[in-house]
């Protein structure tokens, strides 16, 4: 006899029956998974923005209008990472029995079929897991740089995601389709009660986190790792002045800022800064932690500096931090983000000089960027043609 | 007309020609991307110690999930069946589940572990208050729907106006 294709073994037999609840049906899984599927949809779209934004591809665009776009993909992002917990919980309480189905491999494609699931129960734990380990901080408990595992690891998710679909998509059609099956009435959870039980599940997390990103419901949102109003100066922060080691620097009085162009340099002090021509520009800070919170920030148009040492609308600037040795100390503005009148060397904060945890004495602020791209402690702007 | 072996696989001719070109597109796109996260995970996440880390981290979450957490969901469901009277199972089980959600949302806050003393705006709240204003919140829905399910039940007992 066929190795693969022999009768279930006795004990996994019986596990996959102690737990058989008749709720479990295709269409329940089927219902379930198309939910998960267009959650995890979002996630990786959103996701795949914040990333390109970060390292864009020669053929990415990123407009800087409108301001609040980053602000909503990436709420999204998170809002519906953490939505998803409870549909992924359904869902793999709705083919946990079929773990110990036998024979696992009875063809090409249920080989495929199981490696697919293998990887996609995995790799979906282990991006929603990290997930809400980073929003907390907790980056100690992963042990490997987040950044890098979540995205990569997004593809395997979309990917074993897709071939899953694609693999069990006569199933799920004729699961949708097919007349409803009345579940017998055993007094426990009916399958219309499941779905509002995860759809409560959904919108509790939804309702006490969000507040973090939405500031109407801040005062409401008791789990969210952020509060909006909270900060120096009413704002929050990701990276304090002691963390990036640039107090001293920061506030020496031979600070300048050194603005590089094609037709000169420039060397300005903070009186300097403070002397040339002032706008005022409401601006979200949007980390990708999914956390935003607006502000009125004041300083010098990044364009006018652009303008005065030789370059033009078609230039691109890149910002260096005084902050060394981290991956975050310089970042590139594009066009259409350098050339736009709302963009600032920002000086001043909600009408404050700005706190050294915000930058002082001078930080890069722009429309629809990621919090990481918002360059502080500014010692130097590279104007290129 | 000779019969077929009864093993012998018979070629699928129900599904609609746009479904089976669908199952191949998703099937080969998903092949790709899952290729791509093979070729691009270990090349960027070059560091030896975090790809040895993030292998443990997967095995532990899926192993903690499928063998710790769910049988204990499960088991907390049969022992529901068993002592708890129909009429509140429903409730019950909806809201043990949304809490069980909370907390699993809530953990990471709850130990502080991400908290710094130079970023007093990162993890900002008390989230054992927090998580008990949440849970409060549910249970409290909870109560409000046994109570009017109770109600409801009584009218349909006593008709009478």
């Amino acid at each position: 006899m066929d190795p693969l294709v022999r009768p279930r073994p006795g004990p996994l037999k019986r596990m996959g029956k102690a737990f058989n609840s008749r709720l479990r049906s295709p269409r329940l899984t089927s219902q379930v998974g198309l939910m998960l599927g267009v959650a995890f949809g979002v996630c990786f779209v959103t996701g795949f923005l914040s990333h390109a934004i970060q390292h864009p591809p020669s053929w990415f665009y990123w407009p800087s209008r409108p301001v609040d776009l980053y602000r909503v993909t990436q709420g999204l992002h998170v809002a519906t990472g953490l939505a998803s917990i409870p549909l992924l919980a359904v869902k793999l309480w709705s083919v946990y029995p079929r773990l110990f189905s036998w024979p696992a491999l009875r063809d090409p494609v249920k080989v495929i079929e199981r490696v697919s699931v293998l990887v996609l129960v995995a790799v979906s734990l282990l991006q929603v897991l990290t997930g809400v380990l980073n929003i907390a901080r907790w980056y100690s408990a992963m042990g490997f740089f987040f950044t890098v595992a979540h995205y990569w690891s997004a593809w395997a998710v979309i990917g074993s995601l897709l071939v899953h679909l694609g693999v069990k998509l006569p199933v799920v059609r004729r699961a949708l389709t097919a007349k409803v099956r009345p579940v017998p009435a055993t007094g426990s959870l009916t399958r219309r009660g499941l779905l509002a039980a995860m759809g409560a599940a959904s919108a509790a997390i939804s309702v006490f986190t969000i507040g973090e990103t939405f500031r109407p419901f801040a005062a409401i949102s008791v789990l969210a790792p952020r509060d909006p109003r909270v900060g120096s100066q009413g704002v929050p922060v990701n990276q304090s002045a002691v963390g990036a080691g640039v107090i001293s620097a920061a506030t020496h009085a031979l600070y300048r800022l050194e603005v590089i162009g094609p037709a000169r340099t420039l060397r300005l002090t903070v009186a300097d800064l403070n002397a040339l021509s002032q706008s005022t520009s409401d601006l979200p800070i949007t980390c990708v932690e999914g956390w935003s919170a607006g502000a009125t920030w004041s300083g010098v148009r990044l364009r006018d500096l652009v303008t005065a040492v030789g370059g033009d609308e078609g230039s691109r600037v890149t910002v260096t931090s005084l902050q060394q040795g981290s991956r975050y100390a310089s970042s590139v503005v594009d066009p259409p983000h350098a050339r736009d009148p709302l963009t600032l060397l920002a000086l001043r904060l909600n009408g404050e000089t700005l706190d050294l945890d915000h930058g002082y004495p001078c930080r890069l602020i722009a429309p629809n960027r990621p919090g990481v791209l918002q360059t502080k402690w500014l010692q130097r702007v590279v104007v290129e043609s | 007309m000779s019969e077929q072996p009864r093993s012998a696989p018979k070629p699928d001719t129900s599904l609609p020609r746009w479904m089976v070109w669908t199952r191949r597109i998703m099937v080969a796109a998903g092949s790709a991307a899952v290729a791509n996260a093979a070729i691009g995970l270990p090349s960027n996440l070059t560091n030896t110690q975090d790809q040895r880390h993030y292998l443990q981290f997967i095995v532990k979450a899926f192993l903690l999930t499928l063998i710790v957490l769910l049988p204990a969901v499960l088991a907390a469901g049969r022992l529901l069946r068993r002592h708890v009277p129909a009429r509140f199972r429903p409730v019950l089980q909806g809201a043990l589940f949304v809490t069980l959600m909370l907390v699993i949302v809530a953990l990471p806050a709850l130990t502080g572990k991400g908290r710094a003393p130079d970023l007093p705006s990162a993890l900002p709240r008390n989230y054992v208050h927090g998580l008990a204003i949440a849970l409060g919140a549910v249970w409290s829905a909870a109560l409000l729907l046994v109570a009017a399910q109770t109600a409801r039940r009584g009218k349909e007992k006593d008709p009478s106006p």
